[in-house]
């Protein structure tokens, strides 16, 4: 079916428009970034309701990519650029966007360049739905290169990351797996022109060069997860941004990479795949193992949300693996749940962390005061960890049984590192819950009002996913 | 013979400006730095308008020949150079100088370019060639501290005749060697009959002296000196027009007149683009010189440029021409903002001393920010469809180890410019910048303008090149 009026491309440009407006906006002493970040919750908002119209157009059985847009780029080469959605991609974009909400919501009090910060988001945002809605190998190399940019600006800016170093490291790395992926590209184009990515599955190349075309696209979408031996640069950049914003952002790429698996891999599991999947698997196990001890013996609680996103990733990415239509949808309900818990139990954190630094305190009994952020954070803490409070329990449920069901070793390593991320998050409650009669919180020091509300409005979200994942979509 | 002397009027028309600006300096009393721009952006004007006119109409075709190929190489040029003449009269302005020789020397510059890009005899060429060194030369000079450009203008003066010589040489063997010094001519010769040592020899004469002028490494330093140590307008003016005029003469000559030699003529483009790029990439990374760093990009960038040309198919001669294009409006972009980094009267290259630059002046950094990314070839940018169409061309060729090269010097190279964005955007500000004149941010405006336009249907900037580039065959 194709878009009757552009919706996609509105999508696209809706938040590309918000930037220039952003960097019209006036700022000043007085305003301190305020103008900035109304127009940027506008703009959001405004793109959300865009992304329920398009909801209400699609075909939710239909597995294939709907809504067609196609405009003609380039003639020499012949390039495209080409937009389609189906259920799955959508609810990537709602949940990004819901995501990129939350954080700017964290973000409201920060007067430090907010102005860039507001730009720099939405234009982050502006690349990020190019991707999920790309139709053709170019336009969706196109936007996996292109949302570097701001991601790079937006830590550099604001992720007070110490060692500089690292984030050169963090962005040539990022680079590279761009430009391996955009040679594999060529390739494709060289030999079988502009390819939908409905029509990957026709790729089929001689010995070498499948070896080559293969093993780049995996390198350059495993270059955006932090996967063992390359996980260093990833893993010092997200554990040292304080930003709830910024933290969101770095958060989102590796979902760019899961995605891009889905996108690729469907129907494409020929020789040198299942080669490489193997390998993946094996380092995908080493990994999260790994990184939830990590996780579960540092005190940083940066590091413990890190270790907690990082193994969830490689989970739904060797769900991936598994080639099971049922699997991927609930990998695409569980992602939605996922990625509005990341975000916001980072902006929550990210509260508790600020007022901890003003008072000069370790934090423990922190909620016992605080009602309001109590029942939020310990609401999304629980859903996190896997209690039935969200899509992600049912479905990580299926993922996991298919898993064990397949490889009980690895599912049993799953099984051991998903333990360690959620009790190192509870430890983080049980010790801001913990009785402590010297801390200095009280009433005033809950979150506001209207956050309290935009949360409440999360969780709505949240348990309403569990019961249908689909329930915002009006039937036919 | 009048025929001739109408389609000889855009000619005339830049001997009529010196002419004009001569007696403007003699004679008038209140002149500034406006008065010689306002009177060579008139003649420019009418220069552009003569040029279309006679687009396709030649004086003298055995010297010069017109062409739309000509034309659209003159017009681009001529765009740049008013855009440029018009910020160096801000330049000029601020630093309360006289303009009158840069623009004398810069349309007398632009003259001599015009005319090498419509030539077809090589005599021409050994005669316009030493003259635009000259007038590099004496531009360089043109700084009022004079012992700070010595050793720079020696050294260029020493190289510049040194390959003014064996140009010369080039065009003699040649000579002496087919009896013809015309474009079609030769071509002929090189076209019918199997290469000699000679002929060999003159080519390569004649290819070192036009690297040379475009700055290719490993003849590069003197155009790097250059670069860091002349005044900002003339800087500028070797950066963005002088080039142009060297590369429309470097393809047409790939393309066209050697284009018999081919067998010769790729090795050595490969050699020279692999020199300059690794020498680029490089040495950019160790600069802290802020003009130095685009001086070495601009190194990368020729070389990267002339990657394109080196497979000799047409789409090669469309891909090097957009790229160049890319290429030129970025780094008008940079120079613009070059213009806006100063503080307290003084316009500032040490990358320190931008330290924190987006603080104080957001949108020319921003500015600075987009123009760098697009030489990266970063999408959205620009940049990205001069990287696609050079790369594309190349893995169309099957040329894997030249798009593998190619693509990891790009690491090596965006590393450099990562320094730049860590000095604007991650540093604190110590220095106290200068208020920036209105039209910096004007130019800036329009060229983000023409950047996003040419983004979203690059069509409109390339169709017709398209169609002129391969009427060219």
């Amino acid at each position: 079916m194709n878009s009757p009026l552009a919706l996609l491309s509105f999508v696209v440009a809706i938040p590309f428009l918000g930037v220039l407006f952003v960097l019209m906006s006036k700022d000043d002493e007085i305003t301190r970034g305020r103008n900035a970040f109304n127009v940027c919750v506008f703009t959001i908002l405004s793109n959300v309701v865009m992304i329920f119209r398009i909801f209400m157009l699609i075909d939710e059985k239909k597995t294939t990519l709907q809504l067609i847009e196609k405009f003609n780029w380039l003639d020499v080469p012949d390039v495209n650029i080409l937009f389609g959605v189906d259920i799955f991609a959508l609810l990537i974009i709602l949940a990004v966007h819901l995501a990129v909400l939350i954080g700017v919501a964290g973000v409201r009090q920060n007067t430090y360049k907010q102005k860039s910060l507001m730009a720099l988001t939405l234009l982050f945002l502006s690349m990020m739905t190019g991707f999920f809605v790309a139709a053709d190998i170019f336009s969706f190399y196109i936007f996996f290169e292109a949302m570097l940019l701001p991601l790079f600006m937006i830590i550099g800016m604001f992720g007070e990351v110490k060692k500089q170093g690292t984030i050169y490291r963090f962005f040539l790395y990022n680079f590279l797996g761009a430009i391996i992926l955009f040679s594999a590209t060529m390739i494709i184009y060289r030999y079988y022109g502009s390819l939908t990515l409905g029509q990957l599955n026709r790729v089929r190349f001689s010995s070498p060069m499948s070896y080559y075309v293969w093993g780049g696209i995996f390198i350059a979408f495993l270059s955006r997860l932090p996967i063992w031996p390359f996980h260093y640069w990833i893993s010092s950049i997200n554990a040292g941004i304080r930003n709830p914003l910024a933290f969101i952002i770095t958060a989102l790429m590796p979902l760019t990479a899961i995605y891009g698996f889905i996108r690729f891999l469907s129907e494409n599991f020929v020789m040198p795949v299942d080669l490489y999947i193997l390998w993946i698997n094996i380092i995908g196990v080493i990994t999260i193992l790994f990184i939830s001890l990590i996780g579960f013996i540092n005190k940083d609680y940066q590091y413990k949300l890190f270790s907690f996103i990082t193994v969830y990733y490689i989970v739904y990415l060797l769900g991936i693996f598994m080639d099971d239509r049922l699997i991927l949808l609930n990998i695409g309900y569980s992602l939605f749940s996922f990625i509005l818990i990341v975000a916001a139990l980072e902006v929550l954190s990210g509260y508790i962390f600020h007022k901890e630094e003003d008072y000069g305190i370790s934090g423990t009994g922190f909620l016992c005061k605080v009602p309001h952020l109590s029942f939020v954070y310990s609401y999304i803490t629980l859903a996190a960890v896997g209690i039935p409070l969200s899509a992600v329990f049912l479905n990580n449920f299926l993922i996991l049984s298919k898993l064990l069901s397949s490889n009980i070793k690895m599912g049993g390593i799953l099984i051991v590192s998903l333990v360690l991320v959620s009790a190192s998050l509870l430890q983080e409650l049980y010790r801001h819950k913990l009785n402590n009669a010297n801390c200095p919180i009280d009433r005033k020091d809950d979150i506001s009002n209207p956050m309290f509300v935009f949360m409440l409005f999360i969780i709505f979200v949240l348990m309403m996913s569990l019961f249908k994942p689909l329930w915002f979509v009006m039937d036919a | 013979m009048l025929q001739n002397w109408f389609i000889l009027l855009p000619e005339l028309a830049f001997v009529l400006f010196m002419l004009s600006a001569y007696l403007v300096h003699r004679f008038r009393k209140n002149q500034t730095s406006k008065t010689f721009f306002t009177l060579g952006k008139m003649f420019l004007w009418v220069i552009m308008l003569l040029t279309v006119i006679f687009y396709n109409v030649s004086a003298y075709p055995q010297w010069f020949a017109n062409s739309s190929y000509t034309t659209l190489f003159k017009i681009v040029m001529y765009f740049v150079a008013m855009a440029w003449f018009y910020l160096a009269s801000k330049w000029f302005l601020n630093k309360n100088r006289p303009s009158y020789l840069f623009y004398q020397l810069g349309f007398c510059g632009l003259l001599c370019l015009e005319l090498l890009i419509s030539a077809q005899n090589f005599i021409v060429v050994a005669v316009l060639i030493p003259l635009v060194c000259l007038i590099s030369w004496k531009m360089l000079r043109l700084h009022w501290d004079e012992s700070s450009v010595k050793e720079v203008s020696r050294l260029y003066a020493f190289f510049a005749s040194l390959f003014s010589l064996l140009l010369l040489s080039g065009v003699l063997v040649l000579y002496w060697h087919n009896g013809t010094l015309t474009y079609d001519g030769l071509q002929h010769i090189f076209t019918a009959q199997p290469k000699s040592g000679a002929n060999v020899i003159a080519v390569c004469f004649i290819f070192a002296a036009l690297f040379f002028m475009l700055g290719l490494a490993p003849f590069h330093s003197c155009f790097v000196g250059m670069i860091r140590t002349a005044v900002l307008p003339v800087g500028g003016y070797l950066t963005l027009v002088v080039p142009l005029a060297f590369l429309a003469v470097l393809m047409s000559y790939v393309e066209v007149v050697f284009s018999g030699m081919s067998e010769l003529i790729s090795p050595l483009l490969l050699t020279f683009a692999v020199c300059s790029v690794i020498i680029g990439a490089f040495s950019a990374n160790g600069e802290t010189n802020i003009r130095e760093l685009f001086a070495f990009s601009s190194v990368y960038h020729m070389g990267f440029l002339i990657f394109a040309l080196t497979g000799g198919e047409h789409n090669n001669a469309l891909s090097a021409f957009s790229y160049m294009l890319i290429y030129i409006l970025a780094m008008a972009g940079v120079y613009t903002v070059f213009l806006g980094m100063k503080s307290r009267g003084n316009y500032l290259s040490a990358l320190t001393s931008v330290n924190g630059f987006s603080t104080t002046k957001p949108y020319m950094s921003a500015a600075l920010a987009v123009f760098m990314f697009s030489l990266i070839g970063i999408p959205p940018m620009m940049g990205f469809l001069g990287r696609l169409t050079i790369i594309s061309n190349m893995v169309m060729d099957e040329r894997w180890g030249m798009v593998a090269f190619m693509l990891v010097s790009l690491l090596f190279w965006v590393n450099a410019y990562l320094k730049v964005i860590r000095a604007l955007y991650f540093e604190q500000s110590q220095t106290s910048f200068d208020r920036t004149d209105k039209a910096i941010y004007i130019c800036l405006f329009v060229n983000i303008l023409l950047v996003v336009i040419s983004i979203l249907n690059p069509g409109y900037l390339l169709s017709d090149a398209e169609q002129i580039l391969l009427g060219k065959h």
